[in-house]
């Protein structure tokens, strides 16, 4: 949920700062209490540091950044990579606050760094003494691009305990978006690793979950022979993802693809209890996302399509063909991104359905051998 | 369903509800309205109930399914935590339903179980049941018979329907009661499907009592007799008895805090660890708790135990009046609006602690907390000076308002001279993780659905705590003078604190 923007009552606007001084300009931020409500108390709440990569998107990601700490008080380190500045680096300190329980003010700490590319080599230098020990770090890949081969990227991740980054933004052709798969995958060993691409399936997966239930449709799980997803813009990574979970959960193993770097891409997998095909389609216009998702299965000599949809925001709905089945909707909160990282970021736990979601996934993306 | 799904597996951190239809008995009542319908809209809003989920409301009061989705909607826009969302509310609307019975009438059940099966039809919802019953303590026995008569209670069996009941307090108004009540609940349900509830014991900060002693290396090794002087248990309401006289009447603030919320709190900070969150075994360790409180009989009434009435005062500045002229009070009533207690658990580990448990209505402040005072440190050094000790270290748990937790400890003021001051390590629930937290009874109705019953009181703890309670009421009934007062918005009577300053102790200022 995103903060409510009623109880966002002042901050301390952007002070530029000389790079190597922004941890005393920090301290200041808290000698000199904010002036628009003085009288409040003033608490500085901080439970992880946030370090957030990003390029030229920074301004707008920047106006995320109350909602986020508004939910989870941070230390926010927002890292951006541009090229129409003077300097080669640029700081900016600044406290975003709220009214907290019992009429205080609780701020957090933002610093901002912009680096032209020559530069961007002495980040990490300055985000080393900056991270407050004892809390966790979460590092969040805001950049949009492919995960793989980033020497930014690969110098900050040691200081993380947490990866969050978004594969929607990773586009929808299979060559860009394999080799961020398989990145993510080598650092599940080592780190929490958060897609928000994958938060947003989740009601997908309660509707697909509950409508097969087998208290509701009995030995439709070991019937199913074919599942289709289409998805529109931003969508062939979550649709690799919903792929993966069907199969990592049904104990299927995909025994040979067709993958070419356009769509569709078909895979053929095994069950236990006999071949499943598998599809995903590309829908160059449209909405966004996975747009429907079908699962055909044979049971007593009745063939069964079942069609999954997004109708609106918030809203999902199922409907059967060849069986009686009353049209199910699911209804659930879209949370906006600053939301789904706020959330990410108390969550210290690996997820080990995601994790087994992705290792499936991964393998259909082609880049590990089935 | 039970059935194994392994698309459901790891599918949420939260509890998983099971899809089911929700019956609440007393739909038009005050908890509906104000509580359990924005519980299960706040739920919906978080994504947190199956798409199959349905609300029956079953209640004398005359409405339609229109009527009580409109009630419903009004009590939503003025108790929900969140506000109604215009776009959301329809399809949460669409859920409710209502079909107006009496708790009493074997008829009004098989027009229950008739109606149920066309909205589980309707919603393609299995047959799974969950009885909410909001109605007074003596209905209880005769609807429960009703619903088994009525063929609406299904055994526990595994890959079958479940059927579960949940119990408002007060479950009976002494141990006798009790027994009868939990007598009728086990002809007709098995103890597993009956869920005793406590909103207390879903509350945040309660919850994290426990994390807060086994989650932390620091804690437990002190949670001992060795280095714990007392346990204070605060619930301090600012409120009179406002519009539940009726009920407060017959209560009295030792049933209606004492013997429920108070003792369970007091269970969680003295239980031993359980060896899993399994329900039954963290439930076996709250029950142990309540084995081992030492009964306060008549002759420990002068050290143990006060009770009294509020007099007209003053709370906030505006001026009140006294319990007795309340309406719906009867003018010589000898019921009690204050308790402390001073209360022992006998077992190794707080074996000469005592924990003092204290509650009013009409106090200063409203305040729930737990404090656990730590003992003193040895009279050398820093604490030499015998005339200004040094303040003892306090833990407290603060349960509402403003949920968090403190410790204060001594600390060095600066400056040339050795002087010491106690402050205050703050951490407000509030100010740390931001946004609101779920209420009580959202976390509490999504448990029953999941079928997880660590949060509900189990008939055993329930007939212990009665058992201990009832032992005082007793020792009271003949002892009528030992009913004082105190002014309104003071905190208590002086027997209150001549019954801690007695072991050289005084009550936390709040």
């Amino acid at each position: 949920m995103s903060a409510g923007a009623e109880s966002q009552i002042a901050s301390v606007p952007p002070k530029p700062v000389n790079v190597a001084a922004i941890e005393r300009e920090l301290g200041r931020l808290w000698d000199e209490p904010t002036p628009p409500d003085a009288a409040a108390h003033v608490t500085r709440a901080c439970m992880s540091n946030l370090v957030v990569l990003c390029g030229a998107e920074a301004d707008a990601l920047a106006l995320e950044l109350p909602a986020i700490v508004r939910q989870h008080p941070a230390r926010i380190l927002l890292l951006a990579t541009v090229d129409n500045q003077r300097d080669d680096l640029e700081a900016f300190v600044s406290a975003q606050c709220y009214l907290g329980s019992g009429g205080r003010q609780v701020c957090s700490e933002h610093v901002m760094v912009q680096a032209r590319a020559a530069a961007m080599t002495r980040l990490p230098s300055i985000v080393r003494p900056l991270l407050i020990g004892d809390l966790p770090t979460t590092l969040w890949w805001a950049a949009g691009g492919s995960l793989a081969g980033d020497d930014l990227f690969e110098e900050l991740i040691p200081l993380a305990n947490q990866l969050v980054y978004d594969s929607a933004a990773w586009g929808d052709a299979l060559p860009r978006v394999a080799p961020s798969l398989e990145r993510a995958f080598a650092l599940l060993h080592h780190f929490v690793v958060a897609d928000l691409a994958w938060h947003r399936l989740q009601p997908w997966l309660h509707l697909i979950s509950e409508t097969l239930d087998p208290g509701a449709l009995p030995g439709a799980l070991e019937s199913i022979s074919e599942i289709s997803i289409e998805h529109g813009a931003r969508g062939l990574p979550p649709a690799l993802l919903l792929a993966g979970w069907l199969a990592s959960r049904l104990g299927w193993h995909p025994t040979s693809g067709d993958t070419p770097p356009t769509s569709p891409l078909t895979w053929t997998l095994q069950s236990a209890h006999g071949g499943v095909n598998a599809a995903v389609h590309h829908l160059p216009n449209g909405e966004e996302g996975i747009r429907t998702v079908t699962i055909r299965y044979a049971r007593g000599g009745r063939v069964a399509r079942l069609r999954f949809a997004h109708r609106a925001a918030g809203f999902w709905q199922a409907t059967a063909d060849g069986i009686e089945m009353p049209e199910r909707r699911y209804t659930a909160p879209v949370p906006d991104r600053a939301a789904l990282v706020a959330q990410q970021l108390s969550e210290l736990g690996r997820n080990t359905l995601f994790q087994e979601t992705l290792t499936m996934a991964r393998q259909l993306a082609g880049t590990a051998p089935t | 369903m039970t059935v194994a799904n392994p698309l459901a597996e790891g599918l949420t951190d939260t509890l998983a509800a099971q899809p089911c239809t929700l019956v609440i008995f007393g739909a038009s009542g005050d908890l509906a309205r104000r509580k359990l319908l924005p519980a299960v809209y706040n739920l919906v809003l978080d994504g947190l109930l199956p798409a199959h989920f349905a609300v029956l409301g079953f209640a004398r009061t005359h409405y339609d399914d229109s009527r009580f989705r409109a009630e419903a909607r009004a009590g939503v826009e003025a108790f929900s935590r969140r506000p109604v969302d215009p776009a959301r509310w329809p399809e949460f609307e669409r859920m409710l339903h209502y079909l107006q019975g009496k708790p009493d009438d074997p008829a009004s059940f098989a027009s229950l179980k008739q109606r149920l099966e066309e909205i589980e039809r309707e919603h393609a919802i299995p047959p799974n049941r969950v009885f909410y019953l909001s109605v007074p303590p003596s209905v209880i026995a005769e609807a429960v018979e009703h619903l088994k008569a009525a063929g609406l209670v299904a055994p526990p069996a595994p890959a079958s329907p479940f059927s579960r009941i949940i119990v408002e307090k007060p479950i009976g108004h002494d141990l006798e009661s009790a027994r009868r009540i939990n007598d009728a609940l086990a002809q007709a349900f098995d103890e597993q499907q009956v869920f005793r509830i406590d909103h207390y014991l879903g509350k945040e900060t309660v919850q994290n009592i426990l994390v807060m002693r086994f989650g932390n290396a620091i804690f437990e090794p002190l949670w001992n007799q060795k280095y714990v002087d007392h346990v204070q248990i605060t619930v301090a309401e600012e409120e009179g008895v406002g519009t539940r006289a009726r009920y407060y009447e017959e209560a009295g603030a030792l049933r209606d805090m004492v013997q429920n919320h108070m003792l369970q709190l007091l269970c969680l900070t003295a239980m031993e660890p359980p060896w899993s969150m399994d329900a039954d075994v963290v439930r076996d360790q709250r029950l142990a708790v309540l084995n081992c409180l030492r009964p306060i009989t008549a002759r420990d009434l002068d050290c143990c135990a006060v009770r009294a009435q509020y007099a007209g005062g003053f709370v906030r500045g505006a001026e009140v009046s006294g319990y007795r002229e309340e309406d719906g009070v009867a003018p010589d009533s000898k019921t009690e609006t204050y308790v402390a207690l001073k209360a022992h658990i006998d077992n190794w580990r707080w074996a000469g602690v005592p924990f003092y448990l204290r509650t009013g209505r009409r106090l200063p402040k409203r305040a729930t907390e737990i404090a656990v005072q730590f003992k003193d440190v040895p009279p050398i050094l820093f604490n030499i000076h015998s005339e200004a000790p040094l303040d003892a270290n306090v833990l407290v748990f603060r349960i509402q308002p403003d949920e968090g937790m403190s410790l204060r400890i001594s600390t060095k003021v600066p400056g040339a001279r050795v002087r010491i001051y106690p402050v205050k390590m703050d951490f407000r629930y509030g100010s740390t993780f931001g946004d609101q937290s779920p209420e009580a009874y959202e976390r509490l109705l999504l448990d029953v659905m999941a079928g997880d019953a660590t949060l509900f009181m189990r008939r055993d703890a329930v007939e212990a705590s009665w058992r201990w309670v009832t032992e005082i009421l007793r020792a009271w009934e003949n002892a009528p003078a030992t009913l004082a007062d105190y002014r309104a918005g003071t905190w208590g009577p002086d027997a209150a604190d001549r019954l801690i300053q007695a072991d050289k102790r005084s009550w936390r200022t709040l």
